[in-house]
């Protein structure tokens, strides 16, 4: 094995799981150049991946709960074999089985929300297939924060941090126009809040500058538009949730919230 | 060397693809059984799976029945009916 590995790897091989997800990757990967191919070449032609078998050569122990295999390296003898089968579905296959990623807003991609910090908890999190807050919050209260570590090998503190990183409300400004094509002037500018935990039915958050109240437009799913008066542009709002979790987030275009009380997971 | 699986899966179809063009044939569905070396590695905080085929006589202990073995099965389509 490489020198490149960490000794683990190099004794053990690899988790079975993750050695499957490298090889779907690669295979995904192959067919989207093909695709990617036959478009640019304008060919009326693509060719395409239609099964795949692999038998793989491999020693194959377990260590602790984990199934490891390690491919056997050429005239490597008396390795197991594992048949792995493999064979392509339908665009619509996909889509019956998949969340449409493209629908969602993407202010609330894990990516937006969790920033640059959290780039290796995200790559876990989206290779379990949670791409969104959303589906990181609904996976979380149905399946419960142990299962989502686990499943994407998270330390349960960084889940924790992941999981109020990506729902403390932002701010951004709500760029529209009169209807006579005017830019909006100063004093009636709008603020939108997002924030995955604005849910409609819900209690509408209370939102105080200084302790006094900012006027809410209008609530949706995930966002609550405030017109704040002129002396409160720009500065910090707190966002009470009504719910014990109490968030703070300043009054301006691009503004990232955090939690006053560390209840936001 | 070993290089990305998908990569050595583009070589081989555009390898057959340029040999049948060559010799003025359409191919419509191809198999192929290859002796395979296989490793995975730890790259861009993922795992990747790297892998490659003999490509000389030096390379026969990857012939062997020892060796991993990788059947692919490819067909073309024509474009619309790749995207259904």
């Amino acid at each position: 094995m490489s020198a490149m590995l960490p000794p683990l790897m190099r004794d053990n091989g690899m988790q079975f799981d993750l050695f499957i997800q490298a090889l779907t990757e690669q295979l995904d990967k192959a067919q989207a150049t093909m695709a990617l191919k036959a478009r640019v070449g304008k060919l009326p032609l693509t060719f395409a991946v239609k099964d795949v078998q692999l038998d793989l050569r491999a020693f194959v122990q377990f260590v602790e709960d984990d199934l490891f295999v390690r491919p056997a390296a050429p005239g490597e003898s008396e390795a197991s074999t594992i048949k792995l089968s493999l064979t392509t579905i339908t665009k619509s296959m996909i889509e019956e089985n998949s969340v449409g990623i493209s629908t969602e807003d993407p202010k609330f991609s894990l990516r937006e929300a969790l920033g640059d910090d959290f780039d290796e908890d995200r790559r876990r999190l989206e290779r379990i297939g949670v791409h969104t807050v959303k589906q990181l919050n609904e996976l979380r209260e149905s399946a419960g924060a142990d299962v989502i570590e686990r499943l994407a090998r998270l330390p349960v503190n960084r889940l924790q941090q992941a999981l109020m990183r990506a729902a403390a409300p932002r701010a951004s400004q709500v760029h529209n126009t009169h209807p006579s094509g005017t830019a909006r002037p100063h004093d009636d500018a709008q603020i939108r809040i997002h924030s995955p935990l604005l849910r409609v039915g819900g209690r509408l958050p209370l939102v105080q500058v200084a302790g006094e109240a900012v006027p809410v437009v209008e609530a949706g799913d995930g966002q609550v538009l405030l017109r704040p008066l002129a002396s409160q542009m720009g500065l910090d709002a707190k966002i009470d949730f009504g719910d014990g979790r109490v968030a703070q987030v300043a009054l301006c275009d691009g503004a990232r919230g955090r939690w006053l009380n560390g209840a936001g997971a | 060397m070993r290089r990305d699986l998908s990569t050595v899966l583009d070589e081989l179809r555009s390898g057959l693809l340029q040999s049948a063009a060559n010799a003025g044939l359409r191919l419509t569905e191809v198999e192929m059984v290859l002796p395979m070396d296989l490793l995975v590695v730890l790259r861009d905080g993922g795992v990747t799976l790297l892998a490659d085929v003999p490509r000389s006589r030096a390379d026969d202990p990857w012939r062997s029945v020892e060796a991993s073995r990788l059947s692919i099965r490819w067909r073309a389509l024509d474009n619309e009916e790749a995207t259904r």
